[in-house]
This record gives structure tokens, C-alpha cells and sequence, in this order.
């Protein structure tokens, strides 16, 4: 070992990671905090700016002591970049002074597949329009933004992914947005306010080469009370996997979830999540316990999920009771966070089974 | 289980002159050497300029290890009709285990094993060691960075200060 102490003359030679080619470099400072990624400039002249061409680019404002300094940051790292950008990912509670126009723009130059923006539920931000015109995007997470379409707008092309969370968007706004994405096979929206005006199925309509959906939080409660008049005319063919969050104690809710799930003859996975702070005030428009149950079934559905967090009122079991004796291909349900109690036990064991391969599983 | 002698056999030439023979199915794991396969299947001898021999024995000691458990794996799954969760499990982190021992290298050792998984595309590989070079980064100053791995620092204390002032937050002591 003690040969490894060089003359410093010699060690130059023995530098193989500064030899490494840039993007290299760049790989393993990815895996680094953001602080330390730009520390690294300190290491010699060679490294003064290498952390600059990262392909991922990830800003927290809680890294910054300013929003100055996180304007300054990004300006400098778009300025200095080289090669491709897959990714960029803001996070920055009030956005009037950032000018992410710009930042969009110089993007889209460089065919961006991935862009995350979190704003805050205080100052969401409007989503500029230049935005709209990222063709290369594939991925887009919004969180507490506010979308408004360009009058011209020509549709993303190569989108796949699109998570919208606590996002205001017009219902015709949405529409819009997700017809013209023709590639989109996952779509994820949870606590947005949605407009008023226009019914849901058309919005539906426009998903049916959707792959996997998950709906988040109040979009249930917004399906219900808007256009899920339970008589869609379309089926979602494509869809094999359906992610539900939704309150189970609810049977408004539940009835829904049975209602998509009915119209996604080849649902393989579902997972149902409980939202326990839904309401349980309202009337049952509709409940679960009057479904004509020669009518359902489902007929692919293999594995399920139900996370019961918070506690469940006994309507909860009513879903794992319809599930069960209605799926013939069912393999496993893994039941989370259930109510540690015999009876809530004993009714389950209790149920009905129309596939003799349905496994329940129930796990903490 | 036996291996069928018929399997075809590929002889990789490393940059000083060594040969080592291989199974094709160690050799395709080296996306690069899977992709001249696929262009001209006669290929039997495939020189590596770009690799001395002790780093492509490395290399293909890893990619045999892959191999290994991937067939385990597979045949697993075939005599018992389907993969049992908590077998499957323990093979997955025997083989973290065995890439952690295989990472027990010195510096030099690590940069020319990312070379040579960037060149071969062996992307298990790359990972590996980039990750592992990350690790070695993670939460020093960049004196013991430049220890780690004999950087020679060439900034005057000007070109050190500037570089401080530029970014000021990234050199705050936090707490």
C-alpha cells in the first residue's frame, strides 16, 4: 500500500476518472445530491464544468438560497450543456420570476423526452404556451399547474405518460389535450378541479388506446357527479392495468370503479387504493348491493390489490365480495391494511369464489 | 445440466494478444459483441482492441456469473411450473451479494472496468460500476475525492474562489 503514495509529479498519470470520456463522468455525477454534483467543479480545471452536461436535470428550490440563485443556476447549466437532455425537473413553489419560457424553449431545441414541474397549490403556475410545442416530449408531470391550450395547438405527438396532479384544466381543455396525444397509454390525474361544462365520456372516448390509467383522489368523485351517466358506449380495449383511488366506503365511488372496470373487459391488475377522508355523507345514488350480478363479469382480471388504509366501514368488503365472485381468472388478491379484527375476517373467508386459482393474501 | 457440447464457442482476443474462449451465450451479453453476431454469424474470433486481458477476464467472469443465475433461475421455473417469490428473492440478493464482492477493486481497476462496459455494452456492468464510482464520491470534500482517486488539483486559490462565487449555495456548510 504504501508505493499507492505517489510524487506528485506522477499522479497525473494515474488519473484514469478524469480520462474517462464526458458523458461517463456525467453518468456517476448523476448519482450524486445536486450540491455535491457541483462541487466536483472543484476538482480541477478538467471538472470545472463537467457536472454541467448531466442528461437529467433535477432543480429543487430548497437547494437555492434565493430564487435568484436558482434562475442564475438553471441559465448557467442550459448555457454550458452538452449533449442531450432526457430529463428536467423543477420544483419551485412560486414561479411568476423564473422565466421558464425560455427555459422551455431552449428545450425543446434539444429534444427533451421527460419534464416535471411542481408548483404549489398557492401560486400554481400557468403553464406557458410554448410548452404545447415539445414534440420530442414522452413523459410530462405536472403537479398544481394550470393548463390552458394555445388557440393553435397541434397535439404531442409522442407523449406516453401524463401525470396530472392537483392541475386545473377545462374540460375542454383536456379533451383537446388528450385526443391529440395518439401515442398516450398512461394517464394519471388525482385532486385537479375540472371544469364544468361538458361531459366525461368524451374525454373517455379519447382514451381508448390507453394501456394503464390511474385515477387519483377526487376524479371519481368528479366522474360521479358529472358525466358518468353508467351508459358509455365505448370500452376501453387496450387497458390492462387500472389504478383507483378512491374512497371505499363510498358506494357512489365503488359503483364507479365497477363501472370502468366493466367497460375494460381485458383489466389484468387493478388496484384500488382508499382515500379514508372521501365523504360519506351523501345519499348512495347507487349501490353496489342492487348491480345485477349475472351481468358482471371480469373476465381477465388476474391479480388485485386493495389498500384499505384508514379504517374501512364494512361496505369496504362488499368490493373484495364482488371481485371475487365475479373474476374467473384470478389468481391473487393482496388485501393491505385491513381492519385486525375476526369478524372482518370471517366474513372474508366466507365469500364466494368463481376462480378456483383465487389466492387472498392479507399482509400489513 | 449438462452443457450441450455443441454449443458455439467464441474466442475473444483482448488488446495484448490473449484469447479467451466463451460460450456465445457469455459473449452476448456484451450487447457490442451480440450485435456483430447477429450482422455475420460465422464470426468465431473477435478481437478487442479497446480491452487489455486482465480487465476482459473481469468482464467475462461477470457476465458468466449473470449467465449462471439466469439459467438457475429459468430451470427453477421449469421444474416447479412457476418461480417461488421467497427462492427467487434469495438468488436476487446472492447475486447483489457476489457484484459487491466483485466491486472490491482498486480505482484504476474501476475506471477501466466502465470503460469496458461502455465499449462491450454491458449495461448490468456499467451500472455497477458506475454506481459504485458515485458511492466513492458521496459525501466527501473534493481534497478526499481528489485523494480517492489521484486527481491532481491544478486551480490557483483565484480560479478556486471564482469557481465558488459562481455557484455560492453549492459550497455553503450545511447545518
Amino acid at each position: 500500500m504504501d508505493n499507492e503514495e505517489h510524487q506528485k509529479g506522477s499522479v497525473t498519470y494515474n488519473d484514469r476518472i478524469t480520462d474517462l470520456p464526458d458523458d461517463l463522468k456525467c453518468n456517476i455525477l448523476a448519482h450524486l445530491p445536486l450540491k455535491e454534483m457541483v462541487e466536483t467543479s472543484l476538482l480541477s480545471r478538467m471538472w470545472h464544468y463537467t457536472w454541467a452536461s448531466i442528461p437529467n436535470l433535477v432543480f429543487n428550490e430548497r437547494n437555492f438560497m434565493s430564487i435568484r440563485e436558482l434562475v442564475r443556476f438553471v441559465d448557467m447549466v442550459l448555457l454550458l450543456h452538452q449533449g442531450p437532455i432526457f430529463q428536467f425537473n423543477i420544483c419551485c413553489l412560486n414561479f411568476t420570476h423564473v422565466p421558464m419560457e425560455r427555459w422551455m424553449l431552449v428545450l425543446s431545441r434539444n429534444e427533451i423526452e421527460e419534464i416535471t414541474i411542481r408548483s404549489s397549490l398557492t401560486y400554481r403556475w400557468r403553464i406557458c404556451s410554448c410548452f404545447f410545442n415539445i414534440q420530442s416530449l414522452k413523459k410530462v408531470y405536472l403537479k398544481y399547474c394550470t393548463l390552458i391550450l394555445p388557440h393553435v395547438f397541434r397535439g404531442l405527438k409522442h407523449l406516453q405518460t401524463l401525470h396530472l396532479n392537483g392541475c386545473t384544466i377545462s374540460d375542454n381543455d383536456f379533451e383537446k389535450l388528450v385526443s391529440h396525444c395518439p401515442l398516450l397509454e398512461n394517464l394519471y390525474t388525482s385532486n385537479g378541479k375540472y371544469g364544468h361544462e361538458k361531459c366525461m365520456i368524451d374525454v373517455f372516448g379519447s382514451l381508448s388506446k390507453v394501456e394503464t390509467l390511474r385515477l387519483g383522489g377526487a376524479f371519481i368523485r368528479y366522474l360521479l357527479l358529472r358525466g358518468c351517466n353508467l351508459e358509455l358506449p365505448l370500452k376501453f380495449e387496450h387497458l390492462k392495468e387500472l389504478s383507483i383511488e378512491l374512497a371505499v366506503h363510498n358506494q357512489n365511488e365503488a359503483y364507479v370503479a365497477f363501472f370502468l372496470l366493466q367497460n375494460a373487459p381485458n383489466v389484468q391488475y387493478l388496484s384500488i387504493l382508499n382515500r379514508p377522508q372521501g365523504p360519506d355523507g351523501l345519499m348512495p345514488i347507487r349501490n353496489l348491493q342492487n348491480l345485477n350480478m349475472q351481468k358482471i363479469a371480469f373476465e381477465h382480471l388476474k391479480f388485485v390489490l386493495i389498500d384499505y388504509s384508514g379504517s374501512v366501514k364494512e361496505s369496504g368488503l362488499l368490493l373484495v365480495k364482488l371481485l371475487l365472485s365475479a373474476a374467473p381468472l384470478l389468481e391473487k388478491v393482496h388485501i393491505k391494511n385491513y381492519e385486525k379484527d375476526f369478524e372482518f375476517v370471517k366474513k372474508l373467508v366466507s365469500f364466494k369464489r368463481a376462480s378456483k386459482e383465487a389466492e387472498v393474501i392479507l399482509f400489513d | 445440466m449438462a452443457r450441450s457440447s455443441t454449443e458455439n464457442m467464441i474466442t475473444l482476443m483482448s488488446s495484448d494478444g490473449e484469447e479467451f474462449m466463451v460460450t456465445e451465450k457469455v459473449a452476448r451479453e456484451c450487447t457490442t459483441i451480440r450485435n456483430m453476431l447477429e450482422d455475420d454469424c460465422v464470426i468465431t474470433n473477435i478481437p478487442l482492441p479497446n480491452v487489455t486481458s486482465d480487465i476482459l477476464s473481469m468482464v467475462i467472469e461477470y457476465c458468466m456469473e449473470h449467465v449462471a443465475a439466469a439459467e438457475k433461475a429459468a430451470a427453477e421455473t421449469a421444474e416447479k411450473g412457476s418461480s417461488s417469490a421467497p427462492a427467487a428473492a434469495k438468488a436476487n440478493k446472492d447475486l447483489e451479494e457476489w457484484d459487491k464482492a466483485f466491486m472490491n477493486v482498486d480505482v484504476y481497476t474501476l475506471c477501466d472496468l466502465i470503460l469496458a462496459a461502455n465499449y462491450l455494452n454491458v449495461s448490468g456492468l456499467l451500472d455497477l460500476t458506475i454506481q459504485t464510482a458515485a458511492n466513492l464520491i458521496k459525501g466527501k470534500s473534493p481534497e478526499q475525492i481528489r485523494k480517492t482517486f489521484h486527481i491532481q488539483n491544478d486551480l490557483s486559490l483565484e480560479e478556486e474562489e471564482k469557481i465558488r462565487s459562481q455557484t455560492p449555495w453549492a459550497f455553503e456548510k450545511s447545518e
